[in-house]
């Protein structure tokens, strides 16, 4: 992008000479980044590997093919934790920098390689029987584990929704969308269980200062399930007061997180589901003249956007 | 020409710029203070999720309101009167959008504006399509996609919206493609050629543009043009996509064994392409033709994959992540030292690590 203002900048003193060397030579192409297109190569990579290995596995069953295929792969797993191992830094509560620039995708290689592998020997050998659930919280602890000890945020989500299917969960963009996160009834007690027990250890890691920066995929993971089940719970279940005001609270709590931390991706969710909860109540009530639900979509919504500009400060404001 | 304050434009320009320096460390907070204070910005310009739900709460607003109002008007029936409605309630939107929104209000980009704008747009042209329908004109296929092309136009030059753009260019590339279509076996067989053509000129064009200091606002547009016009131009040239469009719109049954005309033409094209566009990408230092070379050359790959791999999709995916995976890493290798400026370290990102990439 083109940034024409550097010498404006550094005519009215407001940069030094070593930053406006620095910023020209960035602007003016004198240096020129990689990063994006390698780290997306890296990541799509990984990717396109792990999808067709976990197809590739099951195939040719019994040739020697297949055995090779199943070596070959565990091979490349074992190698992944151990250039992990071997370049990781010692254990610390604060966040730590990559200690390489491949050792993010190298430990997400070797998560979910590992993730496929225990699914091919479940699936193929029964290595935990009948017990399916095991079978799934085995790599969910796992992966906690590795994301704590390698500092690794995309293996901590991992874990979550791991964990989330150990439970019966199926947390997923397709499967939200779907309607489909809770695929019983039976399960949405679980989920609101499962979610405020891992926000609350959420809090309690943030508050002892263990790895901050995972609060925010904590977080973001069990609001979105939270937030679902309890509109599934208001839904379905009776007293519909009580659960209109448990959801009502949480949403709150969304709010005000956001407002205070400023992750605004929080209060989407808080005020998304509590307008749509307020809309159920009322549809609730009875038949309502059209006119009147026009009133009530046209003054909420301007509320709304009078609300967020009075509460959420800007560039412009600040 | 431009609906917002410039002066403002640029201030909010200049401050998300020294944002990101700040973030990565390069500027101390007195510095990036002083900054802001000389180049005040009074926008009202949120960031992506507030954006959003302002967007949300606008778009159901307007909705109802618009409900609303036509149940108090008289009662107007068929579709001639349904079309003028759209239209008026069109013109009131977009009144609202630039006399209220924005001059007043100063929303920028606040999803406010941006929900209104669109609104506006959809309205009006929904309007202009009833009245053509109503009044019962049979157009050619290519009118409905020159009609919008004004009204798109304005959004981006006005507004400098992104999605405009977007679909001001898609637009304009359907209208090429509907005219040609309509120029019977000649046009269908010339299709490639002229999109091509056109998508050389619209690069040209936008290059040219990109060189303009007083445009700088429009970069963004700029370069969304420049994207896509490297995409259809290698799309117009892809031996894959000739092939299944030749077969589809010339109704030609290809015999095993049998090609398409200038089928070595468009085999040259297919791979030729993006290693043009790499090397223009890395000679030029130009971010936008090196992303459009990857995927040229993953589509290429692909299309190789469709007509001469027998393999199984799975097993070529394995080989294609492995491949690139470790392509990825040997040039990251290759970049551990800077190479003539080129590095695979981030600019902005987590200043501490890549400070020492200072130019020689």
């Amino acid at each position: 992008m083109p940034f024409p203002y550097l010498d404006q900048l550094f005519e009215k003193k407001l940069l030094d000479k070593k930053q406006y060397t620095l910023l020209s030579a960035i602007y003016s192409k004198k240096i020129f980044s990689l990063y994006y297109e390698l780290r997306t190569g890296l990541y799509l990579g990984v990717l396109s590997f792990t999808t067709g290995a976990g197809i590739l596995i099951y195939e040719n069953a019994g040739s020697l093919a297949h055995l090779l295929n199943n070596v070959v792969l565990s091979a490349i797993m074992l190698a992944c934790f151990w250039y992990a191992g071997r370049h990781r830094a010692p254990f610390t509560t604060a966040e730590v920098e990559s200690p390489t620039p491949y050792y993010d995708y190298v430990l997400l290689l070797g998560a979910l390689l590992f993730l496929i592998i225990e699914g091919y020997l479940q699936n193929i050998y029964g290595v935990f029987g009948q017990q399916w659930g095991l079978a799934v919280a085995v790599p969910a602890a796992l992966f906690f584990v590795v994301a704590y000890v390698f500092d690794h945020r995309g293996v901590l989500s991992l874990a979550i929704v791991t964990a989330a299917a150990a439970v019966g969960l199926q947390v997923s963009v397709v499967a939200w969308y779907k309607n489909n996160v809770f695929s019983e009834e039976s399960l949405i007690y679980p989920a609101i269980i499962f979610s405020v027990c891992l926000t609350a250890i959420a809090f309690v890691l943030d508050n002892l200062k263990i790895k901050r920066h995972f609060t925010f995929s904590y977080l973001l993971w069990n609001s979105v399930i939270l937030l679902t089940a309890l509109l599934a719970a208001l839904f379905q279940f009776q007293p519909k007061l009580l659960f209109f005001l448990i959801l009502a609270t949480t949403s709150a709590g969304a709010i005000y997180h956001a407002r205070k931390t400023q992750t605004y991706v929080f209060f989407l969710m808080g005020v998304t589901s509590l307008y749509i909860a307020v809309t159920y109540m009322i549809a609730r009530l009875g038949n309502i003249d059209p006119v009147i639900w026009y009133l009530y979509f046209l003054a909420s919504c301007i509320g709304l956007v009078f609300f967020v500009i009075r509460s959420v400060r800007t560039l412009g404001n600040r | 020409m431009l609906a917002y304050d410039r002066r403002s434009f640029v201030n909010f320009t200049i401050q998300t710029e020294a944002q990101t320096w700040f973030d990565s460390k390069l500027l101390s907070q007195e510095q990036y203070g002083a900054i802001c204070q000389n180049f005040p910005c009074h926008f009202y310009a949120p960031t992506l999720f507030i954006r959003v739900t302002l967007f949300l709460a606008t778009l159901i607003a307007i909705s109802a309101g618009s409900g609303l109002l036509s149940l108090f008007l008289p009662g107007f029936s068929g579709s001639f009167s349904f079309a003028i409605r759209f239209m008026v309630f069109g013109g009131a939107v977009y009144w609202l959008l630039e006399q209220v929104v924005i001059r007043q209000k100063s929303f920028f980009r606040a999803g406010v504006d941006d929900a209104l704008l669109y609104y506006a747009l959809g309205s009006m042209l929904g309007g202009i399509f009833l009245l053509l329908a109503s009044a019962g004109l049979k157009l050619p296929t290519a009118t409905y996609f020159l009609i919008p092309l004004p009204f798109l136009a304005w959004a981006t030059i006005r507004f400098t919206d992104t999605l405009s753009t977007v679909v001001l260019f898609l637009c304009f590339m359907a209208f090429v493609f509907f005219i040609m279509l309509s120029l019977g076996t000649l046009g269908k067989t010339g299709l490639p050629f002229v999109v091509m053509g056109v998508s050389i000129s619209l690069l040209l064009l936008s290059n040219r543009l990109l060189t303009r200091k007083d445009l700088d606002l429009w970069a963004p547009n700029l370069l969304i043009l420049k994207s896509l016009s490297l995409a259809t131009f290698y799309l117009g040239g892809n031996y894959l996509i000739v092939r299944e469009l030749s077969i589809a719109l010339l109704d030609t049954q290809l015999k095993p064994g049998a090609d398409i005309p200038f089928a070595f033409l468009f085999y040259f094209l297919t791979v030729a392409i993006p290693i043009a566009f790499a090397f223009q990408g890395i000679r030029k230092r130009d971010a936008v033709f090196i992303r459009m070379a990857l995927l040229a050359l993953a589509f290429a790959i692909f299309t190789f994959k469709y007509y001469f791999v027998p393999a199984s999709y799975e097993l070529f995916l394995t080989i294609i992540g492995a491949l690139m995976i470790l392509a990825a890493i040997a040039i990251m290798n290759y970049l551990k030292q800077p190479v003539n400026g080129f590095t695979h370290k981030s600019l902005f990102r987590r200043r501490q690590e890549s400070l020492d990439a200072e130019p020689s």
